[in-house]
């Protein structure tokens, strides 16, 4: 079930004259209880696409459904309403600064006018406890570290049982290993609770460690969009390559194929196909040789995998690629100008290199 | 010189009048300034209630009030004065002139004071369904909490200044008395006293200030 969905929606900033698109006919479609990521470049408009769908701003042409209802000409009260529906997180954290922990997350829900006190601490104490911050809930926010005061609000941004968490940038203020456990938790609450999670990043590592599906904006654009692995692994458009390169540093191997014998192949091992020596199997079987030039291997969400830029020469080439792929790998071979593109930035570090 | 010459009790009383002008001007700036200073904060460019003429409007006319030296005001006031409290003498008849002096320039206070608040925070309240009311009472204002209590001890001290002034044209207090003793009677001991007064007065409020911003400041 699509749970939020743009038709071909835009918006301008400024006034007459002087306009600047942010966003130029974007759709979007996320589907219920799943981790969706929206990457891209400062600038792309992300920003503006957060307060489309958390419904601070309105579009300027298209369509806009929220949990199954049209935001079109909706205000008042259904809008404040529609608004408690969709929980955000922010990379600032945004918490009050004169408010306890537990206040904190109190204040939503006495914003959503719940009266009883006891109702109140009971949520509170609950989702502080799902956090892990119970023991922190009479402390002020100055008092915390980033991941604490970010978990603080992720519980804010539930209080009010949410449809939809949305979270804008919700890990870029904060180091790597907390940020790992930020995801991670998040990645429970969506499993857990079934919680849809829109994901705004500029980092894809964010994107591959917990999204399902992702989307690639581009100067108001949508230019790419589907599950993360194909994305990332397969990306079709410059602005995803630069995003995905930002992640991995695979010019130096796209570089090192020009001066290579033989005919250079990307290989991508997913999940078990990880595991397997095939490689040596081929050597072995097909006669055939390789080096490795590159590659990268790590996981998506938890899936492992490997990508490996490998120049194969000598024996029956055809035959090995053909086992590869039997084996569920997939061989992408390397046209001369994937390589040249790489090979540029290659010749630029060098000559940075002998400068020094 | 000598302070036997000093009349004690008539410095006591005079003490308490200028602590009831400061007390009375200062609550009444406070109940005025501080709806005010929300509403420039509000209609300000890029808030939730946006309103170029409205703001500017409001904006003209507390500099306009800001730029009348409060001498001129006091004078200017005497009619309007006597409407509201009858009289243009003595404490009651300096509260008004005290207040319209004070109000505009603690608006621009708060409105500070507001400024100064993480726009992310009313960003937050905003993507959790508050009313602009929720925001201002329950995130605005206690967010400001700290800047608004200095803004208030900043305005009290102005106030002191001002009672002070006010004793020229017959309001009354310490200033009436440095003014009709001090100067007039050239009894330079009135006016140490009075003096030395004013200081301990403006060095209590800054502390007690100072203390108050402190225990709410949570940042």
């Amino acid at each position: 079930m699509t749970i939020i969905s743009l038709t071909n929606v835009t918006k301008t900033y400024g006034g007459s004259g002087r306009s600047v698109p942010a966003l130029r006919g974007v759709d979007l479609a996320v589907q219920s209880g799943e981790v969706f990521g929206i990457i891209g470049a400062s600038g792309a408009g992300k920003s503006t696409l957060v307060r489309l769908i958390n419904l601070l701003e309105r579009p300027e042409t298209g369509t806009l459904t929220v949990n199954g209802r049209a935001t079109a000409g909706v205000g008042g009260r259904e809008l404040l309403k529609l608004r408690r529906e969709i929980g955000m997180v922010f990379q600032h954290f945004n918490l009050l600064s004169a408010k306890t922990v537990a206040e904190n997350v109190a204040f939503p829900l006495q914003l959503a006018g719940v009266r009883s006190r006891a109702a109140i601490a009971a949520r509170v104490d609950a989702l502080l406890t799902r956090v892990g911050l119970s023991a922190h809930a009479d402390k002020y926010p100055r008092q915390l570290s980033g991941g604490q005061k970010q978990r603080v609000g992720i519980a804010r941004a539930l209080a009010c049982r949410p449809a939809i968490l949305l979270c804008d940038e919700a890990t870029s203020a904060l180091d790597p290993e907390t940020t790992r456990s930020v995801l991670r938790l998040l990645s429970e609450i969506n499993q857990e609770l079934g919680l849809t999670i829109v994901l705004i990043t500029h980092t894809m590592d964010v994107v591959r460690q917990i999204c399902h599906r992702v989307a690639v904006l581009d100067a108001g654009r949508i230019v790419e969009t589907g599950p993360v692995e194909a994305v990332f692994l397969h990306p079709r458009h410059p602005a995803t390559l630069a995003l995905v390169r930002e992640a991995v540093r695979e010019e130096k191997a796209a570089g090192n194929a020009l001066r290579t014998a033989g005919d250079v192949f990307r290989l991508t091992f997913r999940g078990a196909a990880t595991y397997s020596p095939i490689l040596g199997h081929i050597a072995r079987e097909h006669g055939v040789d390789f080096a490795i030039l590159g590659g990268q291997i790590g996981t998506i969400r938890d899936e492992p995998f490997a990508q490996l830029t490998i120049a194969f020469s000598g024996g029956d080439v055809r035959s090995a690629l053909a086992r590869l792929d039997a084996a569920g790998v997939d061989v992408e071979e390397l046209t001369p100008a994937d390589a040249t593109l790489g090979a540029q930035a290659d010749v630029v570090s060098r000559e940075l290199a002998d400068v020094a | 010189m000598s302070l036997d010459r000093i009349d004690w009790p008539q410095i006591g009383f005079a003490a308490l009048d200028t602590l009831a002008m400061l007390g009375g001007a200062l609550f009444f700036t406070v109940l005025f300034g501080l709806p005010l200073g929300v509403l420039l904060f509000l209609t300000g460019r890029g808030q939730l209630l946006q309103q170029g003429a409205v703001y500017a409007v409001l904006s003209f006319v507390l500099n306009i009030l800001r730029s009348v030296p409060f001498i001129i005001l006091l004078i200017v006031l005497m009619p309007v004065t006597t409407l509201i409290t009858g009289t243009s003498l003595g404490v009651r008849g300096v509260i008004p002139p005290l207040v319209v002096g004070t109000t505009a320039f603690f608006a621009r206070l708060v409105e500070t004071a507001l400024r100064e608040v993480d726009h992310g925070v009313i960003d937050a309240s905003q993507a959790m369904g508050g009313t602009i009311g929720q925001i201002v009472f329950r995130a605005l204002l206690p967010e400001a909490l700290p800047g608004i209590l200095a803004g208030i001890t900043v305005t009290a001290i102005v106030l002191v200044d001002y009672t002070a002034m006010s004793g020229a044209i017959g309001g009354g207090g310490i200033g009436d008395l440095a003014i009709r003793y001090g100067y007039q009677r050239f009894q330079t001991e009135v006016m140490i006293v009075t003096v030395v007064l004013l200081i301990i007065l403006v060095q209590l409020l800054q502390a007690a200030g100072n203390r108050l911003v402190l225990h709410f400041s949570r940042k």
